[in-house]
């Protein structure tokens, strides 16, 4: 495969000896240590989401839970519930459990009732947005020609805001420091002169008290060879961080705090070997009674299931109609709606790429695959416009923006045609319900290779089919109809729009994979290919390529036009289907989003809704994500797993060598950790990773958000995408996840991958295993160990 | 009973009567009520609704009853007949916006409360004909607004910027208050009909009268974020979105509404314009430089409007009244869609759209342009108030669209829409100068007083930022052009020294 599977590197310093100079080589390994365990941050053109603890799995969940909580200066607590008078917002404020700030700026504030730490993130934040803007600002100064520390220098060095503020004259500071960012970090520790085995932590909570801007950096240099270390822009960061905090020192007050905050810093690395405070015990408490009751209801209702339909066998007679769905958590209702008006349709679930790792050359290269993955296959997708109108059209709207921005004709634009925008003012406010349709002038793919670089060779289509059919499940007994479902959303005026969309697309929308996964196992010499490397197609089996829009439930078809006439009526047929389950599934959502399931024109609401330029909570995403299952759909289909659960289809009987659960284990199963603790960061820590409110949200840079009007680029999910106003709707809980596959195989896996040793030993996730389709299960009890899960009998309430 | 104009025309009054339920409410009462779940805020919206179709009709009558009564409630003219509506149909959309926007905020019902009082004071503003009631609802709606500004009270961004506009507020509250002295003094009543009266019939004999004139400026500045006063409004996205589209749209516009209102005292003394001309034109010109460099999209806009309101105070400096109103209406509409849609998701960061510009293109481009000026020129000639400072500065917007429009485009449609736009601008002109004929103005002697020299350093001043902006591309790391951009992209360090002042003043707790 092109598409290679990128492992963490490992970010395991030799343990701090302790004897060196303060900022010796141990600052050097203590700060790229540290930048480790900063998360990446995607721009909000393709939001992805990312584990916060991406870079602490290797410790213990607790120990890394405590050491998050030291680093953001706030113990992590059950989120309270229900928020304070002020709405959203700070509604955690009142539950702190007051924990010392590590950085020297945020100790001071607490003891001089100061704010200084607010100042120092603004004006790192405001630096960052003006090196990093992608076409906000017309006038930018290009720094980017420099290192960031050095261009830093340059811009501390003219910028009086340090000293208007009272907070110091940075620019003299500036001008003064080092030239070397490392340099820098030694004199900051030399005056300081913090506990050497304090360092890696002090680095870790200055880092991540701009941690969206941390992650920015370290997104940019992603995906990450093995040496990011040596060309590290986070130390550059940690250097400017560190420069700001000291100059503090030239207050007497300031100064003065010294010892008393080497002492603090002291104590909480002594505490953070122990993990032990009562905070975080009752933290645990909390989740593991929320867990449990989560994997009794689930193993119950596999259990009573399989009870049921012991002697369902596998699918031995063939179904009319194949639908692969994302594992999404979204499409499980989708899913159980169209099972129900399709009894002989079989649902499969797969990560929503389909295996087609290939990057889209659009006006600009869309990366369609998941961030764990790197691919240089590329197919061109050209408009269907012609060219010309497309460059007229461009060539109109540019002219318009500079005639609105340019200062020179700023006010003439206002006055000749600021009322223009009457109608869209109002058009906005009251939506029509009609929906925008995605299949209709969608662009053209360029399958073949062609001599402008992109396209596949007949070679590359056929492994991709291959792959694809292979880790589908999808060798034998294929339908006649096989449809291919991606998914995206439709929101207006949601600068997480993305966020909403396909994860494994690379947090775009989905039907470009599936278009082409559909061409391509539809290509006759494909199919020839295939034929002579033992794989069947039957060749009355045809793909379609659909997308399941999750903000509404609809599913539209692609490419209809290609379909061969002895397939048009089972599309027809499958098109009716898929309005029925679409209407039903709007009915299973319906509550979640304040409709009533009953109420007439309720698809109309939805549109109108998905169409509504104030609408905050556009649809729920994946929120109360809990539970990954991969098995046969047998195994569960019939249960009501409420949107909660990621479901990919595992037959281990038809995998012989086990290098489909491998590549399940390493990639679905590590992404869906990393949706779920994303969502579990979130919601524990709202006012450091979350996005904050989409109330006061103001796109920055063109990247990302702030909240308001300055401080960090946000990072995370919004609030509104977590909480309804008046309860969180998302519950923390890690994953539990069920594999239905011999518990050697799944040993096999975790042995060979230390990355998913370390989710599954240090329980980032609970893994159970099923051999017998869901008659009895056995739980992970590290180091490669099991032990019979005890099930409440299926009788039982 | 046969209804006379006069009594026909408070009509106008409902529209702010629909809203005085929901601003009366109590703030706790109207929080339980739409903390629910299911409440959808319908009433609201009806209520608003119906005060939008008095406030459409009412130019049937306001536009008909002659000026002059002692004892009207409502000021008619063309000046209520364009901003009550304008006020009204802003209100709906804004409320509609909020009450999806805020849905499941514990304190949603307040913020409804908030926005409505808000309204409510505008809309009185609008149509009061008593100098007394005007005053009275000026100040309700900087403490209603005070409301809206600290909807997120335990944020200390949002406490810090509405304390800064709190103080500004209150100067401006003085201003006016001595300006009711001032004129009971000379005038003996508060209608003002009466008031300007008396001023247009014996020009020069109220000092008094020309003193509160440039109390009025004063206020009008204060009020609309002139410089060095503006650092307020780039810092209020501390408050929801619709706060902000409601600000920039509609509550900004105030103190240019003061000014257009209360034209015919302003004009008394020549003094009073040369201020609104210097701090309008110095305002517009660092706003806008300002906004160049801003990388987040809502301070961007709120320099914007700065630089909007600058430059809307300007032309009333000129006396070019109803450009001045064709500017507030406009500049609101396009805010408020500007501020309601910033959370629009930016598009993939394409490659800038590269064309090859030939020589051919260049001299096309030059042609189109110097065609513009010259249909221009021909058009301005017919302008009601003929001001050669702004339509030299409108032809510099239409060359830029002219030069963008042959450079980029290059076809038909690009042709017609250059020419169309100025020719609609001079419509809308047309139309509103026709409208205000009977309530504003006075004489804008001013052109007369100034020379052709002067207007060209205006018409220069103006232009400075797009040099500046030249010079920034041309020479990007020319040591003087970094310098500048430090400075600009701090909006010359005014906010952290204002956010001092008030610190001191008035502590915010972090």
């Amino acid at each position: 495969m092109t598409a290679t599977l990128l492992e963490e590197p490992p970010m395991r310093s030799p343990a701090a000896t302790g004897q060196e100079q303060p900022g010796g080589p141990s600052a050097r390994a203590g700060a790229i240590e540290a930048a480790g365990w900063v998360p990446p941050l995607w721009p909000l053109q393709n939001v992805i989401a990312v584990n916060p603890f991406m870079g602490l799995t290797h410790l213990p969940f607790a120990s890394a839970i405590h050491r998050m909580g030291l680093a953001l200066g706030r113990a992590a607590v059950w989120p309270a519930n229900p928020p304070k008078t002020n709405g959203l917002s700070e509604s955690l404020h009142h539950t702190n459990q007051a924990q010392q700030p590590l950085t020297f700026a945020g100790f001071c504030d607490r003891k001089l009732a100061t704010a200084w730490d607010t100042f120092i993130v603004d004006e790192i934040s405001s630096f960052c947005a003006a090196r990093f803007d992608t076409g906000l600002a017309r006038w930018r100064v290009d720094f980017s020609s420099q290192p960031l520390y050095t261009a830093w220098k340059q811009f501390a060095s003219l910028d009086c805001t340090g000293k208007i503020s009272g907070f110091g004259d940075m620019r003299a500071l500036a001008l003064a420091l080092p030239q070397s960012p490392l340099d820098c970090i030694n004199d900051a520790l030399t005056q300081l002169q913090p506990a050497d085995e304090a360092q890696p932590l002090l680095f870790y909570a200055s880092l991540m008290s701009v941690a969206g801007w941390a992650g920015w950096l370290r997104q940019l240099a992603w995906p990450e060879s093995p040496d990011a270390g040596q060309h590290n822009s986070l130390i550059d960061l940690l250097a400017i961080r560190l420069a700001f905090d000291i100059t503090l020192l030239q207050k007497p007050a300031a100064a003065a705090l010294l010892p008393a905050w080497r002492q603090c810093l002291a104590l909480s690395v002594k505490h953070g070997v122990a993990a032990t405070r009562p905070a975080a015990n009752n933290l645990m408490t909390t989740l593991h009674a929320h867990e449990t009751a989560f994997q009794e209801r689930l193993l119950r209702d596999i259990k009573a299931h399989a009870a049921s339909a012991a002697d369902a066998s596998a699918h031995s007679t063939r179904s009319p109609v194949q639908a692969v769905f994302c594992i999404d958590v979204r499409s499980e209702p989708y899913r159980r709606a169209l099972e129900a008006v399709l009894p002989g349709v079989q649902t499969l679930g797969f990560a929503g790429f389909f295996g087609f790792a290939v990057n889209e050359a659009a006006d600009t290269l869309r990366k369609q695959y998941p961030v764990l993955l790197a691919s240089d296959l590329c197919v061109a997708s050209t408009p269907k416009q012609s060219q010309a109108a497309l460059a007229a059209g461009n060539g109109l709207a540019a002219a318009w923006k500079a005639f609105k921005g340019s200062t020179l004709s700023s006010y003439a634009f206002i006055e000749a045609a600021g009322a223009a925008f009457l109608p869209t003012l109002i058009a906005h406010c009251w939506p029509t319900s009609k929906a925008k349709s995605r299949s209709q002038n969608t662009p053209e793919l360029t399958v073949e290779n062609t001599n402008t670089g992109a396209g596949l060779t007949l070679q590359q289509q056929t492994r991709l089919a291959k792959g694809a059919l292979t880790n589908m499940g999808l060798l034998k007994n294929q339908a006649r109809l096989v449809l291919l479902c991606g998914h995206g959303s439709t929101s207006t005026c949601n600068p997480h729009t993305t966020a909403l969309d396909c994860g494994a697309c690379g947090g775009n929308t989905g039907e470009f994979n599936a278009r082409l996964a559909a061409m391509v196992l539809n290509s006759p010499r494909v199919r020839a290919e295939l034929l002579a490397a033992g794989i069947t197609l039957p060749e009355d089996t045809w793909f379609v390529a659909g997308l399941h829009n999750t903000t509404t439930d609809t599913v539209e078809l692609f490419d209809l036009q290609n379909v061969p006439e002895s397939h048009t009526h089972d599309i027809q047929s499958l098109r009716q289907s898929l309005q029925q389950a679409s209407d039903l599934a709007r009915i299973y959502r319906a509550e979640s989003i304040g409709l009533k399931p009953q109420a007439p024109k309720l698809a109309a609401n939805i549109t109108r809704r998905a169409k509504d330029w104030s609408q905050v909570r556009p649809e729920w995403g994946l929120v109360r994500n809990a539970g990954f299952v991969a098995a046969r759909r047998d195994m569960t289909r019939g249960i009501n797993l409420a949107a909660e659960c990621f479901l990919h289809e595992y037959d281990y009987t038809l995998d012989a060598t086990g290098s489909v659960l491998e590549l399940i284990m390493t990639a679905p199963l590590v992404v869906a950790s990393w949706i779920n603790l994303q969502y579990f960061g979130s919601t524990l820590w709202p006012d450091q990773l979350s996005a904050g409110t989409k109330t006061l949200h103001n796109i920055v840079a063109n990247i990302g958000v702030l909240e308001g009007n300055g401080g960090d680029l946000r990072p995370g999910l919004p609030l509104e995408s977590l909480h309804n106003g008046r309860e969180w709707v998302h519950i923390p809980r890690r994953l539990s996840a069920i594999i239905a596959a011999p518990r050697s195989m799944i040993d096999a896996v975790i042995q060979k991958h230390q990355l998913v040793k370390d989710l599954v030993d240090n329980r980032w996730l609970t893994l159970f295993a099923t051999e017998d389709q869901g008659i009895s299960f056995y739980r992970y009890t590290g180091e490669c160990t099991w032990q019979p899960q005890q099930t409440p009998d299926a009788s039982a309430p | 009973m046969n209804m006379t104009t006069t009594d026909l025309m408070n009509v106008s009054v409902l529209s702010p009567v629909c809203l005085a339920p929901m601003a009366l409410a109590p703030a706790r009462w109207m929080d339980r009520v739409y903390a629910g779940q299911n409440a959808k805020g319908l009433v609201p919206q009806a209520l608003a609704g119906l005060g939008l179709m008095g406030a459409l009709a009412s130019p049937l009558w306001l536009l008909k009853a002659q000026p002059g009564g002692t004892t009207g409630l409502v000021m008619p003219g063309g000046l209520t007949a364009i901003m009550l509506p304008f006020v009204a149909l802003l209100t709906l959309v804004v409320l509609r916006y909020s009450i999806v926007y805020l849905h499941g905020q514990a304190r949603r019902g307040r913020f409804i409360k908030w926005l409505c009082a808000t309204s409510a004071a505008v809309q009185v503003l609008v149509i009061t004909a008593n100098l007394l009631v005007f005053v009275l609802a000026w100040m309700t709606m900087s403490l209603a607004l005070h409301q809206l500004l600290t909807y997120f009270c335990d944020r200390p961004g949002a406490q810090i910027a509405a304390r800064k506009k709190f103080i500004f507020s209150r100067i401006g509250d003085l201003c006016l208050i001595t300006t009711l002295a001032l004129v009971w003094h000379s005038c003996r009543t508060w209608q003002m009909p009466v008031i300007f009266h008396l001023a247009a019939g014996r020009p020069g004999a109220h000092a008094s009268l020309a003193a509160a004139g440039l109390l009025i400026v004063i206020a009008a500045l204060l009020k609309s974020a002139q410089f060095p006063f503006h650092t307020w409004l780039p810092d209020t996205m501390e408050a929801p979105t619709p706060v902000s589209a409601f600000m920039h749209a509609g509550i900004i516009n105030a103190g240019g509404f003061l000014v257009l209102r209360m034209s015919q005292l302003v004009v008394l003394w020549p003094v009073n314009q040369w201020v609104l001309l210097v701090i309008g034109g110095l305002t517009a010109v660092g706003a806008s430089l300002v906004m160049l460099t801003q990388t987040s999209v809502k301070r961007s806009l709120g320099f914007s409007t700065v630089a909007q309101m600058g430059f809307m105070m300007f032309e009333c400096g000129l006396g070019a009244w109803s450009l001045a109103l064709l500017h507030i209406v406009a500049h609101g509409i396009y805010k408020a869609y500007a501020f309601l849609s910033s959370g629009k998701a930016p598009a993939s960061t394409t490659t800038p759209h590269t064309q090859t510009i030939s020589l051919r293109h260049h001299g096309f481009a030059l042609a189109v342009c110097g065609a513009l000026v010259i249909f221009w020129l021909w058009l301005s000639r017919h302008w009601p108030d003929a001001n050669p400072a702004l339509a030299g500065v409108i032809a510099m917007g239409i060359v830029v669209l002219g030069w963008q429009l042959a450079i980029r485009a290059r076809n038909a449609l690009a042709v017609a829409l250059a020419l169309l736009l100025p020719a609609l601008l001079l419509l809308l002109h047309c139309l509103l100068s026709r409208l205000l004929l009977t309530t504003v103005g006075g004489a804008a002697d001013l052109n007369a007083s100034v020379s052709l020299a002067q207007l060209l350093a205006v018409l220069a001043l103006l232009a400075l930022p797009g040099a500046v902006e030249l010079a920034a591309r041309l020479r990007p790391h020319s040591p003087l052009v970094q310098r500048l951009y430090v400075h600009v992209y701090n909006g010359f360090y005014l906010n952290p020294l204002a956010n001092r002042l008030v610190m001191a003043l008035w502590p915010v707790q972090a």
